[in-house]
């Protein structure tokens, strides 16, 4: 066993890491791969501007840059959708868990007594498609805080409703 | 507290007429700060029509906001209305701000030189929220900035009372941990950090010189030039020896005399909510902090301060992001009497609990030795090797340092994990050593990168109100065995983390 030196007994505790997730809507990830397409042709246009426009431009810039906007769109792309499976939530008793990244994934969790502001956002591609923003503060700082994507209205409603709930029965209880 | 001793707060009243002269000193002490390239542009370059055409309507400016700052003066207004400190300010449009009494987080006194005479302080208050916003009133005598702050913490403290507060009041005097003799403070300058400070220099001095070179032009290069090659008309080698001790020097006297104007006459004081430092040889400045709002705290040594048994305190306190810094006590030269004192107060179970001590995985060493230097030793050496130039030895004892300073690392990093809290301690040459009660912490997040995902190994962050702490590379099961913990200890608290 680890951290013998504790007085309970860690078997017992709630465990995040087995929790069960809840995936975001499936319009989330149509959402990132349109705001992501939306950013590459821009980019592009801008990288068409210049090559075509441009004056003492490098013979070699006219198959580097496509390369490189081919392979950073690739990668982009390929992140949106990845990211996608790993962004869930878990709502449990006395907090809640937030999994996200494919490259770093990380697991974070904001005790509802520690939440001090919760509101929801939409973002303009967002409201076409009518998913919500859940965002989470803590004193923590920004690091701390969450923000949780890709949610439908009335979960989301759901969801601030039962934080803000929970939020105040725990300084309820403490005092 | 006698009641007419406040009778002033009733009534709007304006600060001590010495304000005027402090931010007619404050408006030049800017002007100075922002304009001195033009000055000196002026000094050194032959005056032509358009430069006093754009230097009066520099004076013309300056002219203007200096009668702004004067009807500031008479414009500003305080006083107390109901369960509120009011202040009135506005030269063009009035604003009129409120601070709650309960929402008064601290209430410090400043005195730069010009206070010190007239013997007035500056008074800061310092709300919680996100908002960060901060009241200050310029100048005050200092019996009404003593009997403001009384009255105000006594109203803050009626409207929050928890135990804490309530044994602390038990004690009521004021209680002086450390007084910094000259002696100390010599000792204090000597064991900083010189290394830093040299890179500040460097970093400046590159900064002055481009900016000499582009307004007087070549001159300065040639000169620069033949004043080099008439002192080191040597090799390269024994001028880069003389300029690095020539700047470690620099660096040491500066570091000192940055030591004394900060850290002169510095008190350490206990008070009845918590603690105090007072310091500053022009400037003196006063900060408290509650023992409540106090989220961790850290202390650092290097091998020179060990020698004199000397740690530097930092009692970190809760506020918005954009003051944590200003909101940290900073103790330098701080002995162990002082350090036991402020680790009794925010851990006073500390001794009795048993802590289990851990360590760092030592994959992290490869991990840091291929990130910090193999990988950009490579990208620097293919880029030379491209531009056909031969591959450096320096670049290769890069790594080695990178290696030996990581071997370190790992070695020395430990966290002792506890029913309450926990204490870490890590640093390559100097150390620095923390203290968290686990509820303060706000949240917990465990993550993973690719390599670490693959050796079952992890990282986790604990936020707090006043900065995070994170213990990279260890196992999994660890990581989560603690997040779990930590977790059930913070929402099964009954504690207030402020």
């Amino acid at each position: 066993m680890i951290f013998e030196n504790l007085q309970l007994d860690l078997e017992d505790l709630p465990e995040v890491e087995t929790v069960r997730y809840q995936k975001l809507a499936p319009a989330h990830l149509t959402i990132r791969l349109i705001s992501t397409g939306l950013l590459y042709a821009l980019l592009l246009i801008g990288m068409a501007l210049v090559l075509t426009f441009g004056e003492d431009i490098a013979p070699e810039l006219y198959y580097i840059l496509p390369t490189i906007w081919l392979c950073l769109a690739g990668i982009s792309f390929w992140l949106a959708s990845a990211s996608y499976k790993v962004k869930a939530y878990a709502l449990r008793q006395k907090d809640i868990v937030y999994r996200k990244g494919v490259i770093i994934r990380s697991v974070t969790t904001i005790p509802f007594n520690r939440v001090q502001h919760c509101e929801i956002k939409q973002g303009p591609i967002a409201r076409f498609f009518g998913l919500k923003t859940l965002a989470l503060f803590t004193a923590g700082g920004q690091m701390s805080d969450l923000s949780i994507p890709g949610l439908l209205p009335r979960e989301a409603e759901q969801l601030k409703d039962f934080i803000i709930k929970k939020t105040a029965e725990d300084r309820y209880e403490e005092e | 507290m006698k009641r007419n001793d406040l009778d002033f707060l009733s009534s709007p009243s304006r600060q001590s007429s010495v304000a005027i002269l402090v931010i007619l000193m404050k408006f030049f002490g800017i002007i100075l700060r922002q304009a001195w390239p033009l000055i000196i542009i002026f000094l050194f370059k032959s005056p032509d029509a358009r430069a006093a055409y754009l230097s009066y309507i520099a004076m013309g400016i300056a002219f203007l906001s200096m009668l702004a700052s004067i009807i500031s003066y008479f414009k500003f207004y305080y006083y107390v209305e109901g369960e509120e400190l009011i202040i009135e300010k506005g030269v063009i449009q009035s604003k009129r701000l409120n601070v709650p009494f309960e929402r008064i987080q601290t209430v410090n006194f400043e005195q730069n030189i010009i206070h010190r005479i007239f013997n007035v302080v500056s008074l800061e208050i310092d709300t919680a929220g996100s908002k960060g916003k901060e009241f200050s009133i310029t100048a005050l005598s200092k019996e009404r900035a003593e009997a403001i702050r009384n009255y105000l913490l006594s109203k803050k403290r009626k409207t929050i009372r928890d135990e804490v507060e309530e044994v602390a009041e038990q004690e009521l005097e004021e209680n002086l941990l450390l007084q910094l003799s000259p002696f100390d403070l010599i000792k204090v300058g000597v064991t900083q950090n010189h290394f830093r400070m040299m890179g500040l220099i460097l970093v400046s001095f590159f900064g002055f010189y481009q900016f000499f070179e582009d307004i007087i032009g070549d001159q300065l290069e040639a000169q620069v030039k033949s004043w080099f090659e008439a002192s080191f008309n040597s090799s390269w080698s024994s001028f880069l020896l003389t300029f690095f001790l020539f700047l470690l020097v620099v660096s040491f006297l500066l570091t000192l005399v940055r030591t004394i104007v900060r850290y002169y006459d510095l008190r350490f004081l206990k008070t009845r909510l918590g603690f105090k430092v007072i310091a500053g040889l022009f400037t003196k400045k006063e900060q408290s902090a509650n023992i409540n709002k106090i989220q961790l705290i850290h202390w650092d040594t290097n091998p020179l301060m060990e020698y004199f048994k000397l740690y530097s305190l930092t009692l970190s306190q809760a506020a918005s992001m954009a003051i944590t810094q200003k909101q940290s006590i900073f103790v330098p030269g701080s002995y162990d009497v002082q350090l036991g004192a402020v680790r009794k107060t925010y851990f006073p179970e500390e001794d009795l609990l048993d802590f289990e001590q851990h360590g760092i995985s030592p994959l992290i060493i490869w991990r840091r030795v291929l990130y910090v230097g193999i990988v950009p030793v490579g990208i620097i050496m293919a880029l030379r090797f491209a531009m056909g130039e031969m591959i450096d030895l320096p670049l290769l004892l890069w790594i080695l340092i990178v290696a030996a300073a990581s071997y370190l690392y790992q070695k020395q990093w430990a966290y002792f994990v506890s029913d309450k809290g926990i204490r870490l301690s890590r640093g390559i040459i100097g150390r620095r050593e923390t203290l968290l009660k686990w509820y303060k912490i706000q949240s917990v997040k465990v993550s993973q990168g690719i390599y670490q995902r693959r050796k079952n190994l992890a990282t986790i962050d604990f936020y707090t109100a006043a900065g995070s702490v994170r213990i990279p590379y260890i196992e999994l099961e660890k990581a989560n065995a603690l997040q779990n913990f930590v977790l059930y200890r913070i929402e099964s608290s009954q504690r207030e983390w402020m």
